[in-house]
């Protein structure tokens, strides 16, 4: 009989706690494994906010403020860029495509974002997704709105739902355009991007609420011009506030950026979306790094949980140490016995904890890409895994010495008299 | 045996304490010659799990020689003694002696896997470590209904049989039995010691047999007090009918 099978045997011997020791082996496993999925599909989900863009234009800022405010709608512009900059840039033979968007309304905190049809047809997120309607459709007329997931979801509105929209961003916004109240025509899938936090109506619907306006101050009653009458006007944009620029070749980003950057008319800032989102998540990212030290933390109380196990049985295996002794196991036989269990434990454990990660992620995977619109790949075991498994089985290879060497010491101490 | 029998034992000038200056065993001279079937008789305090530990190479003495088969082991390292005791020595203890976790057949076959030299003695009798632990088993009659069974549900005077059919297995060269019959009533007692000569008998193994119980001694060829070959024991006046009332106690 292999020093393997009896060490097989003995554990089924004490089956329960074996079995809890594995399991709780399982559980951190599994909780390391998954905070490491989340974590870089959380990554790659934020660096893949804006993707297949290759340059986003707003006034001169700084990289990070013009990333903020156009993309995650946190902050706000500190220019706007005027109709005919826009025209120009944009008229550009590198530009393959152009996505205007005009901020500065809101409604119950959630940001408006005026825009063009474009953002259906040319914006792309995550893995080169475009913006999915669940229901309804694209902004028609002029006071058309489309909303994001989130704002349907919490805001309990469907199609068809009128909605006045606010000047400003503040939450509680003191000035209303509930003179021109929009009507929902489409709700977006969820993205997991701020897209499902915004409320996309058109250029000419922006201009529209703001047409009566002057100098950003409402209209008083005499000049207000009611929906109606606005519909009959020239509604042309006068300005922007960034826009999204895809490009027909990737070569000429630099070259664009630096036209951007060196615009004389007006002072602007062109910044590559996928380098200010990596700057980005290295300050965000500080969270995720605490989240997997505490889930190794929890990967070593498991691994604790083990050696306790270990060690409390000892004791009681003294017996059984002694009688193998005096049927002709080595000391050494009985350190490789003691070895063997916490390797045992080790791959049953990590094995387990691999099929609970995989059996959660099967069962989540939908709701989470429902809910969140975090897209969770399930996909074989990569080197992280592997290097971790390996990592678990050297560090309970390591922890297994201890109560191993208390063995041999015991066995050797107690040589073949059995001592209770 | 007309033949001069070669001695499996010798100890000669043995001393040996676990406390400097506290001898617990000082023998001058102990002989077990080859197929004997030794008793040694001690009562407890006379030293005989010390002997035990001195025969079986787990512990060495002081001074002297242990002498088994002819090596004197105590000059051996531990490694070698282990591998000594192994291939030669087969032992009996007093009870619950057998791994809970393994069936009966395991508990026989387990010091083939740690004993190369009992596993290749079966190996050049052409016999399975089954077939052979199937053997032993039915002369020492235990049926084959039992082979699979967990050790745990077999009655004490079965699990010693098992404990007998393992030290037996491979044909030790020694077998040194510690006290195997103290849990066994009369009857199963001496049933026991006959089916465990008959083995050695068929086998050829020398036999040492270590109890207090005296009852046991006129069936052996030879009968040793060990408190009276040892200068070291304390319970020199022991007198066998203490002995007899801490039994019964």
């Amino acid at each position: 009989m292999s020093i393997l099978s009896l060490a097989l045997k003995s554990l089924k011997n004490r089956k329960t706690t074996a079995l809890l020791t594995i399991f709780s082996i399982a559980v951190s496993v599994a909780l390391l494994l998954g905070v490491e999925r989340i974590r870089v599909e959380a990554k790659n989900s934020f660096t893949n906010t804006v993707s297949g863009t290759d340059l986003i234009v707003g006034a001169r800022s700084s990289s990070m403020n013009l990333l903020l405010y156009s993309v995650f709608h946190i902050g706000n512009a500190t220019n706007n860029i005027t109709w005919e900059t826009y025209k120009d840039l944009t008229s550009d033979p590198a530009v393959k495509w152009s996505v205007p968007i005009a901020l500065g309304d809101s409604h119950h905190g959630y940001r408006v974002v005026g825009t063009s049809h474009g953002m259906f047809n040319h914006f792309r997120y995550g893995d080169n997704e475009s913006l999915q309607l669940s229901e309804g459709k694209p902004f028609e007329q002029l006071y058309d709105a489309v909303l994001g997931s989130e704002v349907a979801a919490s805001l309990g509105y469907d199609i068809g739902e009128k909605i006045a929209l606010s000047h400003g961003v503040e939450s509680k916004s003191l000035q209303s355009h509930d003179d021109k109240p929009f009507t929902v025509t489409g709700i977006l899938k969820p993205t997991g991007t701020p897209t499902d936090r915004v409320i996309l109506i058109s250029l000419q619907g922006i201009e529209a609420l703001h047409i009566d306006w002057a100098n950003g101050a409402p209209p008083i009653a005499a000049f207000s011009v009611s929906a109606e009458q606005a519909q009959a006007m020239n509604l042309q944009p006068t300005s922007i506030t960034a826009y999204y620029v895809g490009l027909n070749s990737r070569i000429s980003a630099f070259r664009y950026q630096r036209k951007v950057n060196e615009y004389r008319q007006e002072a602007m800032t062109a910044i590559l979306p996928g380098v200010a989102l990596q700057e980005l998540w290295q300050l965000v990212g500080t969270a995720e790094k605490a989240l997997l030290v505490v889930s190794v933390m929890v990967v070593f109380a498991g691994l604790m949980g083990m050696l306790t196990t270990i060690l409390t049985s000892l004791n009681e295996r003294r017996r059984e140490m002694a009688i193998l002794r005096s049927a002709g196991a080595r000391p050494v036989h009985i350190f490789t016995l003691m070895i063997t269990e916490s390797v045992v434990y080790a791959i049953a454990g990590t094995l387990l904890g691999f099929l609970i990660l995989y059996g959660l992620l099967f069962a989540v995977q939908p709701v989470v890409q429902q809910m969140l619109g975090l897209h969770l790949a399930i996909s074989s075991p990569g080197t992280f895994e592997w290097s971790l498994a390996g990592m678990i089985i050297v560090c309970a290879i390591v922890l297994g010495m201890i109560p191993a060497w208390r063995a041999y010491k015991n066995s050797l101490a107690d040589g073949l008299t059995i001592r209770v | 045996m007309t033949a001069p029998r070669s001695n499996v034992v010798e100890l000669s000038n043995i001393e040996f304490s676990w406390k400097a200056g506290i001898p617990v065993l000082d023998i001058p001279e102990l002989t077990v010659s080859k197929g004997e079937k030794v008793f040694v008789r001690g009562p407890s305090g006379s030293g005989k799990t010390t002997l035990l530990g001195l025969l079986g190479g787990v512990i060495t003495p002081e001074r002297g020689q242990v002498n088994v088969l002819g090596n004197d082991i105590s000059r051996f390292s531990p490694v070698q003694r282990d591998r000594f005791r192994a291939d030669h020595v087969g032992f009996i203890f007093q009870m619950f002696n057998l791994i809970p976790y393994l069936s009966v057949i395991e508990n026989v076959t387990l010091p083939l896997s740690f004993a190369k030299g009992r596993k290749s003695n079966l190996a050049s009798n052409a016999a399975s470590e089954q077939d052979e632990a199937r053997r032993l088993l039915k002369h020492l009659e235990l049926d084959d209904s039992l082979l699979h069974r967990p050790v745990t549900e077999l009655s004490i005077g079965q699990q010693q049989r098992v404990a007998a059919a393992r030290a037996l297995i491979g044909k030790p060269d020694l077998i040194i039995a510690d006290e195997p019959t103290s849990a066994l009533d009369t009857d199963t007692r001496e049933a026991f010691i006959n089916l465990l000569f008959a083995e050695c008998e068929a086998a050829g193994n020398t036999l040492l047999f270590v109890s207090h119980d005296q009852g046991l001694e006129s069936l052996f060829d030879r009968s040793i007090a060990l408190n009276e070959i040892n200068r070291a024991s304390k319970s020199k006046t022991a007198t066998p009918s203490v002995n007899k009332t801490m039994e019964v106690a």
